[in-house]
């Protein structure tokens, strides 16, 4: 199995991801922090072409 | 701006979804088909490999790619099925990170698989720190730039990371996988070269099934065709079902016929709620792809274990055959070769000591060496003969001094006759009392072990016997030859029964080749040790005893036994 030095490694890395998603969803989920881009006419154009 | 949005949002007319997952935005039940069939497979076979040695680290690698597997299939589907511009910003991020870490969990877990060990810390460092800049660098724009509702796409609008350095890193992560395989494969024996073939392409056509449904998307546009990606998960388990038998853990048709059932049973529960008749046919197809490889295996399986059944049920009758030859040999050779040899040897005594009447000088002499070649004959039938059962040292404390110089007496006849010089050596301040079995140690290892000093010498030459503390706790035992000496080819062979080496029956004519290992078998039964050494041939041998003071075998009821 895993020694003590890959086991603090992993933790530290798992923390890292965990970290990263966290801020990630409080980021888009909690405070909606990102850009809507509209553009009319591509819009249109789009729904033509479906 | 919030009205114009949602002014675009409405003219998209998205449906709102449930539990996440449930909505009519996913445009086919296919995609729920192969979506919940992946997810599925993957949860229950992560957790049966997990259940089944949680304590190997292969195990749980693979289980936790399994699991990370599943959570990357829920997270897609909630991307076909969520209209939420947050959740799929998030999900979206959230894969990002998921999808490389299986590529590198899948490098961990090969390089584990093929090597039987854990892989060093600093090639941990190398394979997970390439997905740091993904970790740092996820919250923010590299990762996804925008929501973009130019469309009706429900997507988001990525930036360099997700464009360019996860794909650059999963190429990474492949050609790493390739190479280690190649290298393993070309300095391994042919029989590992299949298992590496097949876990390499068994962990390539997985890695493929996550990129598949991007790369036909993208070209193709046909997002449902995109889907079959998901359908190689079929391929997949049968590459987990082949690594499971190599872990031994459990049976494969077991499994093959439980995936057959259940994967036959979920297709046909799938088809009653598909309406389009093509997305039918895709999922008859993807059944039968299964059914195909699955019975392949399952056929090819048990045909293998009845043609191994039927060989078992050969080899238990030749083998009984042998064992009755065998113990008419053992009645032969104990009943009538050994006793009329005994019976012989004491009728050469006997006549050495002028019982039936006086001899010369020339006959007490043609006695003498008929004497000593009944003696190593009968030794031989011995070691033969001890050889078939288990050694069990009944235990007496006794002098091993006083055995080693009784032992030199013994072959004096025969040293002299070769003209071999005995010189022993033993510190008589030392006490060489130890609990063994006398009647083991003395004829299987010290008698074995000087006469093959002799036998395999040289005229003139010399045998050093040294007897020595190691520590308080151990007694020293040394015999070194001038003689034939060990190449290293019978070095190898030394102590397995009927290991002789092929030049030792010129050099002594009634070698067994059962000795040393009887001599190994019966030091090992008093947790002691004997080994050899030699610096090749004709430059003389020397053997080692390290026998334990105070052996805690079977005492014998009765003393000096």
């Amino acid at each position: 199995m895993l020694d003590n030095k890959s086991k603090i490694f992993f933790g530290i890395f798992a923390f890292l991801v965990m970290i990263s998603l966290v801020a990630t969803y409080y980021r888009y989920v909690i405070l909606k922090d990102f850009a809507v881009v509209t553009d009319e006419k591509a819009f249109n154009e789009s729904l033509e072409e479906e | 701006m919030e009205t114009s949005i949602q002014t675009f949002i409405d003219m998209c007319q998205w449906d709102t979804s449930r539990f996440l997952i449930f909505s009519n935005n996913v445009f086919g039940t296919l995609i729920y088909y192969s979506h919940f069939l992946a997810l599925i497979l993957a949860l229950v076979v992560g957790l049966f490999v997990l259940l089944k040695g949680k304590n190997q680290l292969v195990n749980r690698l693979l289980s936790l790619i399994m699991f990370l597997f599943s959570l990357w299939v829920f997270f897609d589907l909630i991307l076909w099925a969520n209209e939420k511009d947050y959740f799929i910003m998030f999900f979206w991020s959230a894969m990002l990170i998921i999808e490389p870490l299986i590529y590198a969990l899948c490098v961990y877990f090969i390089d584990v698989f093929i090597e039987k060990k854990d892989i060093s810390f600093k090639k941990k460092i190398g394979v997970f720190s390439l997905l740091l800049p993904i970790i740092v660098l996820l919250p923010t724009q590299f990762s996804l730039v925008d929501f973009n509702l130019t469309n009706c796409f429900r997507e988001p609008t990525e930036g360099l990371i997700a464009t360019y350095y996860v794909y650059f890193v999963e190429i990474i992560y492949t050609v790493w996988i390739l190479i280690f395989a190649i290298k393993k494969y070309r300095k391994s024996v042919p029989s590992v070269r299949r298992q590496i073939i097949l876990i390499t392409l068994g962990i390539i056509l997985f890695l493929l099934s996550f990129v598949s449904g991007n790369i036909v998307g993208s070209f193709t546009e046909n997002w449902t065709l995109a889907q079959v990606g998901l359908f190689s998960m079929p391929i997949f388990v049968v590459f987990l079902a082949y690594m499971i038998v190599k872990f031994k853990t459990f049976n494969i048709k077991m499994l093959g016929a439980q995936a057959l059932v259940f994967a036959l049973g979920f297709s046909v529960l799938g088809i009653t709620f598909i309406r389009n008749i093509d997305n039918i046919r895709a999922v008859a197809i993807a059944t039968l792809l299964l059914v195909v490889v699955v019975g392949y295996l399952l056929i090819r399986g048990v045909k293998k274990e009845i043609e191994a059944k039927e060989n078992e049920r050969l080899l238990h009758e030749k083998f009984e055959e042998l064992a009755g030859r065998f113990e008419n040999v053992n009645h032969i050779l104990a009943h009538d070769i050994k006793n009329t040899l005994g019976k012989n040897r004491d009728i050469f005594v006997e006549t050495l000591a002028g019982t039936f009447g006086e001899i010369t000088e020339q006959g007490k002499s043609f006695f003498k060496r008929l004497n000593m070649d009944t003696g190593s004959l009968i030794a031989s039938v011995t070691n033969i003969l001890k050889s078939g059962g288990k050694i069990e040292p009944n235990v007496q404390p006794f002098d091993l001094k006083e055995a080693v110089l009784g032992a030199v007496v013994s072959v004096k006849d025969k040293a002299d006759a070769e003209k071999i010089k005995i010189e022993t050596q033993i510190d008589e301040k030392e006490n060489y009392m130890v609990t063994a079995d006398r009647s083991l140690i003395v004829p299987h290892v010290l008698n074995n072990l000087i006469e093959n000093a002799i036998n395999y010498n040289v005229q003139n030459g010399s045998v050093f016997i040294n007897l020595s503390k190691k520590d308080p706790n151990t007694i020293l035992l040394a015999i070194k030859d001038t003689g034939w000496g060990m190449t290293e080819e019978d070095k190898k062979n030394l102590f397995k029964p009927g290991g002789h080496g092929p030049d030792s029956i010129k050099k002594n004519v009634h070698t067994s080749g059962f000795g040393l290992s009887i001599a190994k078998e019966t030091i090992d039964a008093h947790k002691g040790k004997v080994y050899g050494t030699s610096e090749g041939r004709n430059k003389g041998s020397t053997f080692f005893v390290e026998l334990p003071v105070n052996f805690t075998g079977t005492q014998s009821a009765i003393p000096g036994k």
